[in-house]
């Protein structure tokens, strides 16, 4: 009992802590609910984009911004120049559009007027662009025909109708997956902060010299010491888990709850495990308490931004996915994006089974360690 | 009694490992994480050639359009495409496993796409592929129109695949005019190193509240001797916070060589500025730490706590732990960032870099001043005519 109540009292001048990494991960998972498209089809991108119209609403300008809402998002962004400018830097808008004044009377007596658009060069911006000269290219073809704003502006209209027919050979809806994966991945940080921090603040005051001088010399069998030390720490990482997983529930949805969301689950149970494994190999090496925060801050960090949990792994460079092979977390989370993939789980069993494995591998390698190191000190 | 001060204050702080972690050695750990996890991000928002299939049967070999089309998409160093010509089997294969973003087949003349889920590369896909249709469709009516113009004209002698050629010239060959007015500096991954930068100066305070810590008589019973030694106050901290001053620059230094020659920031040409806006960075840094130390009557420890918290909410506010927070809360929140001395300095980087315009810098220069002139104000206060009736 004295161990469990050190253990809560450790807890709860922690508690700070625990919200804090706790907040992280609600505040990251509600960022990443924004999308939140159930469906099974084709839903084509639309980029948020800013058209700016000094034409004054001519009809073709008009028929041109009809287009572009058809393809893209139109946004507004107030402020002036300046907080436009910054709206394209951090990519709330991809591109700014600017009709030019004089827009309609250029293309009806056959110039060209010189559409302006801005942007960080991204991918959705090209998307943008392309949208851009399907329309200008239309509307210069009719005008050579026709001189009246109002049929070439349903010409174009008419001509850029058709759209090819899409379909998906994916019955799984990705997007839910998507949303689950990447809150398990993200918890990933949650769950190694919360628990590594924790128990190594327990464990290295236990094995601070003079406690545990008290400890040795005091009446308490050792092994009972040693079994209260472990059941304490299992049950705080349980209770952790537990917590991670009902928050899950109410983040990323029913799709926890399913046979693929039970897989995802079993994969943060044994990441746990080893977690608590590397918590415990962390603390026979730290010699003081005042060292927990900063090591166990690279540690976390370091892991998370290797292995894709703050940022998707194949957005990494392959050298940093290569060397992140010897670290858990890699395995963690290239289970989860496997997980979010994967047309058929059962015909893929083989994968999620060795990427666990690796997991359980880690586990067995930490706690190993970690009994090698005590009994080295120990006998010291 | 300055230097006297000043030499035991360097001492002291280099001797403390857990100060030397957090205010030189973990700005450096970030600089290298942050380099390892974003060097890749903003090549993969680039629009690269799409690695596409072709169902290659006789569907798709009659068709001329597409063919030649799609032939021309997948050449050149700018191709849209990279197009492998398989069959319909293989093609599933390669979408299952993910080597490419979609395939196609054609029947009764149109195509048919299938990819694996939404995103950006299949909508690039579908677009270009509705654009192919749209102007084979612009070319063959104006080409029909073309004719019956003729035919009205009493053109009996038409030369019907001139027309059409004549037509698809004219249709791919429009000057649509769009000019590109993008603005040069948009590598928005800059921020999280100025926001690196701006926590390490925010993290000085660590140094000016150990520091404080020594010289109050409430906290350390090295500040009861302090205090009660014949040595001016006025002296004791100048020197303290002086030895400060210089770890931090140093530190800093070190922070900008990394950054500079191993992680290859942009910091722009603004050099003066950037070092200007550093030190007034440092001492908003330094004169929170003192004012932390001053006015949060707590031990040691929850005082490191509370400041490590304080400049990682800054940090979180400015865009640290996600880019496009600063902007969010600049928008919707301008207040909290307008006294947020992190973002001040994120924000000053970031106009020297973006805009290379004075105004926002200066603003942001002479808010970092204010707020330090206000963090020594209220420490002053705090400390001007101390007395202890026990300690």
């Amino acid at each position: 009992m004295t161990v469990f109540n050190a253990f809560l009292r450790v807890i709860r001048r922690n508690i700070g802590t625990i919200i804090l990494y706790t907040a992280i991960v609600i505040i990251f998972s509600a960022a990443n609910s924004g999308s939140n498209n159930e469906s099974t089809g084709f839903t084509a991108e639309k980029p948020d984009i800013m058209v700016v119209d000094l034409d004054n609403d001519s009809v073709l300008s008009k028929g041109f911004t009809a287009f572009l809402e058809e393809n893209a998002v139109l946004k507004n962004i107030d402020g002036g120049d300046e907080a436009v400018a910054d709206a394209l830097f951090y990519r709330e808008i991809s591109s700014l559009i600017t009709i030019p004044e004089g827009f309609e009377k250029d293309i009806v007596s056959g110039k060209t007027p010189q559409v302006e658009i801005s942007s960080p060069g991204t991918a959705s911006s090209e998307l943008t662009k392309m949208t851009v000269q399907r329309y200008l290219r239309a509307l210069k073809v009719f005008a050579e025909k026709y001189s009246d704003p109002d049929v070439i502006a349903r010409k174009a209209q008419d001509a850029l109708a058709g759209k090819t027919e899409v379909s998906m050979m994916t019955k799984l809806d990705t997007a839910s997956m998507t949303k689950v994966s990447s809150y398990f991945n993200f918890a990933a940080y949650s769950l190694m902060s919360c628990i590594m921090f924790i128990i190594c603040l327990v464990l290295s005051s236990f094995n601070s010299p003079m406690v545990h001088k008290r400890t040795v010399v005091s009446s308490m069998n050792f092994r009972k010491y040693n079994l209260h030390l472990i059941l304490s720490c299992l049950s705080y990482a349980l209770a952790v888990w537990v917590f991670f997983m009902i928050l899950g529930r109410i983040m990323a949805g029913e799709t926890v709850f399913t046979a693929r969301g039970a897989a995802f689950i079993i994969n943060s149970l044994v990441f746990t495990a080893c977690v608590l494994a590397m918590a415990f190999f962390f603390s026979t090496l730290l010699k003081e308490k005042n060292a927990v925060t900063g090591i166990i801050n690279v540690v976390t960090l370091g892991c998370s931004f290797l292995c894709g949990v703050f940022v998707p792994a194949q957005f990494l460079p392959s050298w940093v996915l290569t060397a992140a092979h010897a670290l858990p977390t890699y395995w963690y989370v290239e289970n989860n994006d496997f997980l979010a993939q994967t047309q058929s789980l059962r015909g893929d069993l083989t994968h999620y089974i060795i990427d666990l494995s690796v997991l359980a591998g880690f586990t067995v390698l930490f706690a190993a360690a970690g009994i090698i190191i005590s009994g080295i000190k120990r006998r010291e | 009694m300055f230097l006297h001060n000043y030499k035991y204050s360097l001492r002291l702080m280099l001797g403390n490992r857990q100060l030397v972690f957090w205010t030189l050695a973990f700005p450096l750990i970030m600089a290298l994480l942050f380099n390892m996890a974003f060097s890749n991000i903003e090549k993969s928002e680039k629009l690269d050639p799409i690695p596409i299939a072709v169902v290659d049967d006789s569907s798709f070999r009659s068709n001329m359009i597409y063919s030649e089309t799609l032939k021309t998409l997948g050449e050149g160093d700018d191709r849209v495409f990279d197009i492998s010509y398989t069959d319909e089997e293989k093609a599933k294969t390669m979408l299952s496993a993910g080597e490419i973003t979609g395939y196609v087949r054609f029947a009764g003349g149109e195509p048919k796409i299938t990819v694996m889920s939404d995103g950006i590369k299949e909508t690039v896909m579908c677009c270009v592929f509705d654009e192919i249709g749209n102007e084979s469709k612009l070319i063959t009516n104006s080409g029909m129109e073309e004719i019956a113009r003729q035919l009205q004209s009493g053109n009996k002698d038409i030369d019907y695949k001139a027309v059409f050629t004549a037509e698809a010239e004219k249709v791919m060959g429009t000057d649509t005019g769009l000019k590109d007015t993008s603005p040069g500096n948009m590598s928005f991954v800059m921020i999280e190193y100025y926001s690196l930068i701006a926590m390490a100066c925010m993290y000085s305070g660590l140094l000016s509240m150990t520091l404080m810590n020594y010289n109050l008589a409430n906290v350390s019973p090295v500040g009861k001797r302090c205090t009660v030694s014949p040595a001016r106050r006025g002296s004791r901290l100048l020197g303290s916070l002086s030895a400060s001053f210089t770890v931090q620059f140093f530190g800093l230094l070190i922070l900008y060589l990394l950054l500079l020659f191993v992680v290859r920031a942009d910091f722009g040409t603004k050099l003066p500025q950037i070092i200007l806006l550093s030190l007034l960075g440092s001492l908003a840094g330094l004169t929170l730490g003192v004012a932390v130390a001053v006015l949060v009557r707590i031990n040691e420890n929850a005082k490191l706590t509370v400041l490590i918290s304080a400049v990682m909410a800054g940090c979180f506010f400015s865009g640290m732990m996600g880019i496009t927070m600063k902007n969010i809360i600049d928008k919707n929140v301008p207040v909290l960032n307008r006294i947020n001395p992190v973002a001040m300095i994120t924000d000053g980087l970031y106009s020297l870099y973006y805009y290379e315009s004075g105004e926002r810098f200066i603003i942001d220069a002479v808010s970092l001043a204010v707020f330090s002139a206000v963090m020594l104000l209220i420490s002053f206060t705090g400390l001007r005519r101390q007395q202890y009736d026990s300690l």
